[in-house]
């Protein structure tokens, strides 16, 4: 089994930075203002978070859980593509998916930025994806198959968060499971549906 | 591998036989499980691979063995078979239960809710997108 060092590399700005200063930074700038850059950053404050006799190995399992994600993120984006390419989508109803597959981009992409500070090899997109294409007959039912997705990718970081050793990392998952939520409340609302089902998620 | 590929064969012969025993076995409640089932669709379908393999034909399946599905090594080392109980002690914890697995969830807590989803997971193989899965 590969063993993942924790050696972020720092550069710039950061490299100017205490952690001390860093997380007072983040303190006050709070985590709905994370950017891909700033997930990037919370994983190169990881290794405060890890202890010493388990890094190796708790560090890979975070790996892992950053991958499971980007495999997500990867399928989402693709997701979004077959739907602005069905020919079934309003102009200013592909606008927004459009944008929110911008989302899932940036979200592979501070991912991906957060597994190579780990020391990791972040997983790519597949080369092609088994979506159900031949029931998306008009915008409704492409509306409903991204709402789905957006409403598993939620659940997805619900479960992740728990599990991240790095609390950090917890903490970005967290902004991008924002997002995600966002996604769904506004698919849902185009669909006629309640934006916000509950007072709880499960 | 060559016992895998063996019960693979022998899952293959006795699943239809299987399936229904195993969905009377489940004691839980499927109806409830299908909610709960929205959860799993993050990276799951019956009848589709996704980040997480199809679930079709899950209860009696040799572990690992989906065609085509790219799985972790932990995956496809494991020789076991997905029952209600691997399941159950799978589900409370992925990551304790199998270390390696890419099932990046801290697990399902509570008992109750995992016995409705295997429930759901048992009577899948009755949905139209599980027909003529082996």
């Amino acid at each position: 089994m590969k063993i993942f060092r924790h050696t972020p590399s720092r550069s710039g700005l950061l490299e100017e930075m205490s952690d001390h200063s860093r997380r007072l930074f983040l303190q006050r700038t709070g985590v709905a203002t994370l950017s891909a850059t700033g997930i990037a950053l919370l994983s190169g404050c990881a290794n405060a978070s890890y202890g010493p006799d388990k890094e190796g190995k708790v560090v890979a399992r975070d790996i892992t859980i950053l991958n499971t994600a980007i495999s997500a993120e990867h399928e989402a984006v693709a997701a979004y593509q077959a739907g602005a390419e069905s020919g079934l989508l309003q102009a200013g109803v592909l606008r927004i998916a459009l944008q929110f597959q911008g989302h899932h981009k940036a979200h592979v992409e501070a991912l991906e930025k957060a597994v190579n500070a780990l020391g990791g090899s972040s997983v790519g997109p597949k080369t092609d994806y088994d979506f159900p294409l031949e029931k998306l007959n008009n915008q409704t039912d492409v509306l409903e198959f991204a709402a789905g997705l957006e409403r598993g990718a939620v659940s997805a970081y619900a479960g992740a968060i728990g599990v991240f050793e790095d609390r950090d990392l917890a903490k970005a998952a967290a902004s991008i499971l924002a997002d995600e939520a966002m996604h769904w409340a506004v698919l849902r609302n185009a669909l006629g549906l309640d934006p916000v089902p509950g007072a709880f998620f499960s | 591998m060559l016992c895998k590929g063996l019960c693979l064969v022998a899952g293959l012969a006795a699943c239809c036989l299987n399936a229904e025993a195993i969905e009377k076995q489940a004691p839980g409640d499927a109806t409830r499980g299908e909610l709960l089932y929205a959860q799993c669709r993050a990276c799951h379908s019956p009848g589709r691979n996704r980040t997480g393999p199809r679930h079709c034909g899950l209860l009696g399946r040799q572990v690992g063995t989906v065609k085509g599905f790219d799985y972790s090594n932990a995956m496809q080392q494991a020789d076991f078979t997905w029952t209600i109980q691997t399941l159950d002690g799978f589900l409370s914890a992925p990551m304790d239960y199998m270390p390696g697995t890419r099932m990046a969830i801290a697990g399902i807590q509570f008992g109750q809710d995992r016995q409705d989803l295997i429930a759901y997971l048992a009577a899948m193989n009755r949905l139209a997108e599980c027909q003529g899965e082996k």
